[in-house]
């Protein structure tokens, strides 16, 4: 039998106090595509990063075809046919696809034929499915799914045989996802070896052959993807069954909150209209794109082009200011909590009162003494150790971190609106429960919330009331009993067209 | 070791290398020198005291601060007829307002900070110049201002206005509500606005605190030299820069204090004051502070790689 192309075996890793991998074994075959699951914190990551040589291992070993070898960095990684394609692309926008297929190569000397140059550009681009102008386009003028495939062709033109990818339908649409799949199915017939990293199971069954499941750094099984089902593969990812996750929803309060009607953000949404009662959860369901995410940012009042009427506790309320909507009682959750969640750099407890310093001062003037006690307070309310009140917000964990951002919105005084965008995202299975526990919490206080998350299941499960929302309009209004994960998925996506169907299995 | 070690070690070579330069130095310990290095530092930590409010606040530098600092002075002395405190007061308002609508115009439109210092900077020129017809401004002659030249002992006037502008900086950055939200301003603009904070309040304020400093520094240049025209300021955006970056302000904004502010501009006058006794031209200094500019900018962008 050929040896697998690459194979570790029995790799750890250790950072200051956390054992991130643990005696990780898993091999990959040509013409394999792996996918490698596993929650945020589970060691995918770590893993990849070992596999590229930005790590290094503190035991273990990895094969190549057989044969032992060190990645000592990620030069070493590269030579033997290592190539992550991330997020974050590295392409020159103002280049062509030829270009910049070949920037950067060590393969082109300095005296070269540029025809054979764009030949093997073009073929490789022909392999994943483009036409022979495309070599030509400017990468500012493709899409998202076309540069990652450009970035693909770059990497099999330097000779790549495991490409990594990680994650590479989160940001793209139906008819992208197809076409992505389209063009690992060709690369999988020329026996490349693709290790896929995802959080979509779904995917996991429509392209993958087989997964390897990591949790907190250990390998809990691996298996063909034909012999596992969809549940088992949630149990093995998440060390126990999915339905005691979400607490249940004790609904009693049937005093309308928020009252949206005629919302409007140009080139985003139309026609939004919603209610949101004091103690219910409503989710919003919808792609990436569908303008989900956009509606809770509009009604947070950080679009400024939104337009519409809007009532909160049955008075009127103008959008487009932040702080207008915070006076009015409306608390907002980034989904990005580097970038528009938190102070990173900032200690924990400034974190906890950003949005109310205005309760500890008097005449402008803050008493330090209040303001600690406050966010001692808010710090026990959402879990937080109060030793950690001095830290910095980055020293915390994603969990923790977000759990900051919960505790900015505890008010003890005049419960009003919570509006989340992917409460979860980047937290990691415990304290996603208890993420899930302060949820129930603030309705039990008669806190409104409205949230927005691509994952359905969290959606499904925390929601009391769930509208689905395509294109930038309301498609349906479930109650929760009724949500189910079909329906919501055929909502979303218009399962009637093709692309539909592909993405239907992703969730 | 950690990069914040390895500044704080860098930190403290530096501090090691210029007390033996200073022990070393003949006359530096002198009643002469002395007071000359801490005249220098006032009008320089005067400065950086307001150049910190528009780091701190995350808009980087302003290179208007020496024209808001000349104006100033220029209006303290063509208003002395009027009295010292009106004078002081409306050389303030004056310095509030210039540099204000910069804050404002950076808060609300997000405009790059360092264009709109550069582009106010040619404006403060021309407007003033077309107001006084480039004369030199003197003062009333029958003005009386003595107290801003007085000194009690051996402290000057100057030094003690610094003292005192940076013991209020430093409370109005510890106990106050706009004190608190330019820090977090500053730290990240965004989840500043996500968090309901009026960043464009925080930001024209920061930039009011800075227009106020800067007239402050103008004032007293102004009531020392006994008149003042738009060079009355010139290079001291870049040493106030300088002191700011010694300190250890952090360049990306949201981190500082006064105190630091205050260090950073003894340390600045210290090592200008060594230069001029050891009978290096002014030119030698500008290198000083192109040098240590750089030497600060590349330690910090090194401590925050990680």
């Amino acid at each position: 039998m050929i040896p697998p192309i690459l194979a570790v075996e029995g790799v750890s890793k250790h950072f200051a106090g956390i054992q991130a991998l643990s005696h990780v074994s898993l091999e990959i075959r040509s013409g394999e595509v792996l996918a490698i699951c596993g929650e945020n914190g589970a060691g995918k990551s770590t893993l990849v990063k070992i596999l590229m040589g930005i790590h290094q291992p503190d035991s273990g070993s990895i094969f190549s075809e057989g044969r032992e070898v060190e990645v000592r960095s990620p030069a070493d990684g590269q030579a033997l046919g290592i190539a992550l394609v991330s997020q974050e692309l590295s392409l020159a926008p103002d280049l062509s696809v030829a270009d910049n297929i070949w920037l950067g190569s060590r393969r082109v000397p300095l005296f070269h034929r540029r025809a054979v140059l764009r030949r093997r550009a073009a073929d490789t681009m022909a392999m994943l499915g483009f036409g022979g102008d495309f070599i030509d386009r400017p990468v500012a003028s493709l899409t998202l799914a076309e540069r990652q495939l450009v970035e693909i062709a770059r990497n099999l033109c330097r000779d790549a045989r495991v490409l990594i990818l990680d994650e590479p339908t989160a940001m793209l649409s139906d008819g992208e996802i197809e076409r992505t799949f389209a063009a690992i199915r060709r690369l999988r017939s020329q026996g490349t070896a693709i290790v896929y990293i995802t959080h979509r199971l779904g995917e996991v069954f429509t392209i993958c052959d087989a997964a390897t499941v990591l949790r907190n750094g250990q390998v809990v099984g691996s298996a063909a993807t034909n012999e596992l089902t969809r549940e088992r593969l949630v149990e093995m990812m998440i060390g126990r069954q999915l339905e005691n996750m979400y607490p249940p929803s004790r609904r009693d309060s049937a005093e309308p909150l928020l009252a949206v009607r005629d919302l409007r953000i140009p080139g985003v949404a139309e026609d939004i209209a919603l209610t949101v009662r004091c103690g219910e959860i409503v989710g919003i369901a919808g792609q990436i794109g569908s303008g989900a995410a956009e509606v809770i940012r509009a009604l947070a009042g950080l679009v400024p082009a939104s337009a519409g009427t809007v009532q909160i506790g049955g008075k009127p309320v103008a959008l487009g200011s932040r702080s207008r909507m915070l006076a009015a009682g409306v608390a907002f959750i980034s989904e990005d909590r580097a970038v528009e969640g938190l102070f990173l750099k900032r200690e924990v407890r400034e974190n906890l009162v950003a949005s109310r310093f205005g309760e500890f001062s008097r005449a402008g003037l803050i008493s330090w003494g209040r303001l600690t006690a406050g966010a001692t307070r808010l710090a026990a309310r959402v879990g937080i150790d109060f030793k950690r009140l001095r830290h910095k917000a980055e020293d915390l964990s994603g969990g923790n971190q977000q759990k900051i951002a919960f505790g900015r919105c505890v008010d003890p005084v005049r419960p009003g609106l919570v509006l989340m965008n992917e409460p979860t995202r980047g937290v990691d299975v415990g304290a996603r429960s208890d993420i899930y526990i302060i949820m129930r919490e603030f309705c039990a206080q008669g806190f409104g919330l409205l949230m927005h998350s691509t994952d359905l299941e969290e959606l499904l499960g925390m929601s009391d009331i769930v509208l689905t929302l395509y294109r930038g309009r309301l498609v349906a209004t479930y109650r929760h009993d009724d949500a189910d994960l079909q329906r919501v998925l055929a909502d979303i996506t218009h399962a009637n067209t093709r692309a539909g169907l592909a993405s239907s299995a992703q969730a | 070791m950690k990069p914040r070690h390895v500044i704080n070690a860098v930190r403290a070579l530096l501090l090691v290398l210029l007390a033996i330069a200073m022990l070393t130095t003949p006359g530096f310990f002198s009643t002469p020198s002395i007071i000359a290095t801490l005249d220098y530092t006032s009008l320089i930590g005067l400065v950086a005291l307001g150049m910190a409010f528009v780091t701190i606040s995350g808009n980087i530098m302003s290179l208007a601060l020496s024209a808001t600092m000349a104006t100033c002075g220029e209006v303290f002395l063509l208003t002395s007829n009027l009295g010292m405190w009106t004078a002081i007061a409306i050389a303030l308002v004056a310095g509030v307002v210039v540099t204000g609508i910069q804050g404002f115009i950076i808060g609300t439109l997000r405009a790059n900070p360092i264009i709109v210092s550069i582009a106010a900077f040619a404006l403060i020129h021309g407007i003033v110049s077309a107001l006084t017809g480039g004369a030199r401004a003197y003062p009333d002659p029958g003005a009386e201002y003595s107290l801003l030249r007085g000194r009690i002992g051996l402290v000057q006037a100057p030094l003690i206005v610094f003292l005192a502008g940076t013991v209020v900086a430093q409370l109005v950055l510890t106990f106050t509500r706009f004190g608190r939200n330019v820090f977090l301003v500053g730290s990240n603009f965004r989840a500043a606005e996500a968090a309901g904070i009026a960043t464009w309040r925080t930001i024209s304020l920061a930039y009011c605190m800075a227009g106020f400093y800067s007239g402050l520094a103008g004032i007293m240049a102004a009531a020392r030299y006994q008149t003042a025209d738009l060079e009355l300021g010139a290079g001291y955006d870049y040493e106030a820069i300088a002191a700011v970056l010694i300190g250890g302000v952090a360049i990306q904004g949201g981190m500082g204090s006064a105190w630091r502010v205050f260090a950073g501009a003894v340390v600045f006058a210290a090592a200008g004051t060594l230069l001029v006794l050891r009978g290096y031209s002014t030119e030698v200094q500008r290198l000083l502070t192109g040098v240590l500019i750089f030497c600060v900018i590349c330690l910090q962008a090194g401590g925050a790689k990680r």
